[in-house]
């Protein structure tokens, strides 16, 4: 048996798709492999299930750029190769963006992925909230605990559009607490009515494992 | 056109279960793309309406078939709508949004015809919810408004169109999918001529199949009984002559949501040959029109890769009866053999020949048998000309537990015409002899998985059967009957489930409802009445009030027995069988109830 069956990609989730569940993502995942007649291996023993895993879920109505999944395949096939056909397959709001062959052993995305980073596009209405914002945020200690870095940098398309770039803990590492999102954007959005400013919009942006002390993705490490 | 706006659409979503219900955009969606210079005024726009939620419909064949064959046409472009979950409803009528399609969120009242599938008279209060929140006036009468959108009805729910015939312009009677193509010429012609809608429905009123409710009257007799009905003119049924001519959907609409039934679906024969007095699809369907399976093998090789799903069904009213059930399977499986593939045949009728199918096609997990005796005693199952014969059956399951079944499901039913008390305790007799063939047959390891489901339904007796005559069980009655089976069933071995009896019986009414019946269907709809098909929502309260309040007796159309002289409410369709035929089955019934002194 070779060992390099496996691939590793990183697809996306947007527009209306964002309202699908974790659950509902995987079905039409799995669904679109079997269209794109990509042969799945399956797991040996009474009840076989197809080798497929995903990173962790993200909330309903959270769209995203960047979930993750390792897939097992019957024989070997190039990464390219399985991108373009598995794009052929799937529905406009799903693409799989990135692809690698997976050499040798890689730990599990569930449990190597520690953090995950978030953008939120915010109107600020000409007013220069940048401090006061972060300042309030991590005046929280509910949510800075959960918080590895905070930033806020134009948007690029209008002068009074900021993204707030957030990189959020997954996982427990020393006195950090799990960031939660939607306790986050709640939060977020009663601040961002206290100072009158607008949360446009916001997408999950990347996922990060923690390797020899730096943020790598998912795909960098293998 | 007016849409609903994404920014809109985001805030109604708020808060609401399964937002992924309502977002289109699916694999296979097939509608046009209204904003790629679409020439508006030159497409006829059709709301494909299916009166339940998205899971719900999403697994029905009759609305992938039609979306298909409109979506197919460059001057057509077909949307789907199904009914909101309570939470989106109170959303859009809190902010005051009215109903809109799936594909382009395309507001339904900007359509220019909405065509409700009607699978069941349950449904039936959800049909008048969706017209209310698209912010179209119920009663065709008060829908006069030029280029206005058009209302009709199709499905097995609409074979007795009277109760919902003041909401609709017109029903489709029958087989769908070759009038539809007419119906569209017209319907472009409407809307590119801006022609009124009684000329629309005047093009289309000698179509076969249509029925305009505005053109017929009916005459009543002071017990409610049918006088007249004017014109004397049938409509008659439409049928597709020949199945081969509609090739099966090879490319659906893959639900971003799971469906309640997820799988590819292959119809492979419309009508049944057993004609059981109570079936109504048994006389309605028919002619028995098969598919050539040669065809259907390729098609649905095509279908499996189209869709990438990895289960099959094969339909029809009894698979056992189409003649090359055997080669179909066979050829499938042997095509499949090294893919996981799972087959399944929700109308396999189980005999000695039969099980070798269903042991071909459950290989490795042999989930469970299901048989349908319907009564319990060999006399009602000749009353019902349903032909199962216990000792065949008992064998049948003998084999079956020995070949490694270990579950077994019952179909019956009570409150059956000429039923008794034998009858009833016939049930828990077939049902102890089960569990008697399966301590000899299963050996002791296993004995303990062994599983009898009991399914007990109600009666509800159904326009175009030889019982249409037939009067239905009083409430009480029905609940006395299922108390007995409940009391007496054995407890080990087996689980039980049966109807509401109060459902069965406004069932039984819309069923058999005539047009008085749509005010109390319009009652019922303002007083709350909605998803009637789901017993968490079903309030036989509102139903009672609503009957009540529109002077429309409940029991005219259930407890009482109809006269074979009568002028039946549905007597004006022509469904292909003639009421002759269907009072000589009745007698059949008689005579066969007097030889054995019922």
């Amino acid at each position: 048996m070779t060992d390099d069956t496996k691939i590793r990609f990183k697809f996306n989730k947007i527009n209306e798709y964002k309202y699908l569940s974790h659950l509902e993502i995987v079905r039409l995942v799995m669904m679109a492999v079997s269209r794109a007649e990509i042969n799945i291996r399956y797991s040996e023993g009474f009840s076989p299930n197809p080798k497929i895993n995903f990173s962790f879920p993200v909330p309903v109505g959270l769209a995203s750029i960047a979930e993750y999944s390792d897939i097992d395949l019957l024989e070997q096939m190039d990464a390219s190769k399985f991108k373009k056909t598995l794009n052929l397959a799937l529905a406009e709001n799903m693409r799989v963006t990135d692809a690698k062959n997976i050499l040798g052993k890689v730990p599990s995305l569930m449990g190597d992925i520690g953090f995950c980073s978030y953008v939120f596009a915010v109107n600020t209405k000409g007013k220069k909230y940048e401090s006061e914002i972060k300042n309030d945020i991590m005046s929280s200690l509910e949510l800075s605990g959960s918080i590895h870095s905070l930033e806020l940098v134009p948007n690029g398309t209008s002068g009074d559009i900021v993204n707030l770039n957030l990189i959020g803990y997954t996982k427990i590492y020393t006195n950090n607490k799990i960031f939660k999102f939607n306790d986050f954007l709640k939060y977020f959005k009663y601040l961002s009515n206290k100072m009158d400013i607008v949360v446009e919009d916001y997408f999950k942006k990347e996922s990060y494992i923690l390797k020899e002390g730096m943020l790598k993705t998912p795909l960098e490490i293998v | 056109m007016k849409i609903l706006e994404f920014n809109d659409f985001e805030k109604a979503l708020e808060g609401v279960q399964k937002p992924g219900r309502y977002i289109g955009k699916e694999f296979g969606t097939k509608s046009k793309n209204i904003s790629e210079g679409l020439d508006l005024n030159a497409t006829a726009l059709f709301a494909l309406a299916f009166p339940d939620v998205y899971e719900v419909g999403m697994s029905n064949l009759g609305i992938q078939i039609l979306y298909e064959i409109i979506n197919k046409r460059d001057d057509c472009s077909a949307e789907r709508v199904f009914t909101p979950w309570i939470d989106l409803e109170a959303n859009l009528r809190a902010n005051k949004i009215k109903l809109f399609s799936l594909e382009n969120r395309i507001f339904i009242d900007e359509f220019d015809i909405l065509g409700f599938s009607l699978q069941h008279e349950m449904q039936y209060s959800n049909v008048l919810n969706m017209m209310d929140m698209s912010g179209l006036k119920l009663r065709a009468k008060d829908r006069k408004d030029k280029q206005g959108t058009i209302i009709c009805a199709g499905g097995p729910a609409a074979i007795n169109p009277l109760p919902m015939a003041p909401f609709m312009d017109f029903f489709v009677i029958g087989d769908g999918e070759e009038v539809i193509l007419k119906i569209l010429d017209v319907l472009l012609k409407y809307k590119t001529e801006k022609r009124a809608k009684d000329w629309f429905l005047n093009e289309i009123k000698n179509f076969e199949g249509i029925f305009v409710p505005s053109d017929y009257k009916f005459y009543y007799h002071t017990d409610g009984t049918v006088k007249k009905i004017t014109p004397d003119a049938k409509v008659k049924k439409v049928t597709v002559k020949n199945l081969d001519n509609c090739r099966i959907v090879t490319n659906p609409v893959i639900a971003n949501i799971k469906p309640i039934h997820d799988r590819f679906v292959c119809e492979i024969m419309r009508g049944c040959f057993r004609g059981c007095r109570f079936c109504q699809a048994g006389f309605t369907y028919r002619p028995v029109r098969s598919r050539k399976a040669a065809g259907l093998v390729t098609e649905c090789m095509e279908g499996l890769q189209n869709s990438g799903y990895d289960e099959i069904s094969f339909l029809s009213l009894s698979s056992a009866d189409y003649g090359e059930l055997e080669f179909l399977i066979s050829s499938f499986l042997d095509l499949n053999k090294n893919k996981k593939i799972s087959v399944s045949l929700p109308s396999l009728r189980l005999d000695s020949f039969t099980l070798s199918i269903a042991e071909m096609i459950q290989s490795g997990r042999k989930t469970g048998l299901t048989f349908a005796p319907e009564a319990g005693t060999q006399v009602m199952r000749d009353i019902i000309n349903k032909n199962i014969n216990e000792e065949e059956m008992l064998e049948c399951i003998r084999i079956a537990f020995k070949k490694g079944w270990e579950k077994v499901k019952l179909y019956f039913m009570i409150g059956l015409p000429f039923e008794n008390n034998e009858d009833i305790e016939g049930i828990m007799d077939i049902v102890q002899k089960i569990i008697t063939v399966a301590k000899e047959a299963l050996p002791k390891n296993k004995l303990g998985r062994m599983n009898v489901n009991l399914s007990v339904n109600a009666f509800c007796p159904k326009p175009f059967t030889p019982f249409q005559w037939a009067p239905q069980n009083s409430v009480d009655m029905l609940n006395e009957k299922f108390s007995i089976i409940r009391n007496n069933l054995p407890k080990r071995f087996v689980t039980v489930s049966w109807s509401d009896p109060h459902r069965s019986r406004i069932e039984c009414a819309l069923a058999r409802g005539n047009m008085k019946v749509a005010d109390a269907i319009e009652e019922a709809f303002k007083n709350g009445a909605k998803f009637d098909n789901w017993s968490e929502f079903f309030k036989y309260e509102i139903w009672q009030n609503a009957f009540n309040h529109s002077g429309v007796d409940i029991n005219h159309f259930t407890e009482r027995a109809a006269s074979e002289d009568e002028i039946l409410p549905w007597d004006f369709i022509d469904i292909s069988v003639p009421k002759e035929v269907l009072i000589k089955e009745m007698d059949k019934t008689k005579r066969i109830a007097a030889q054995n002194d019922r």
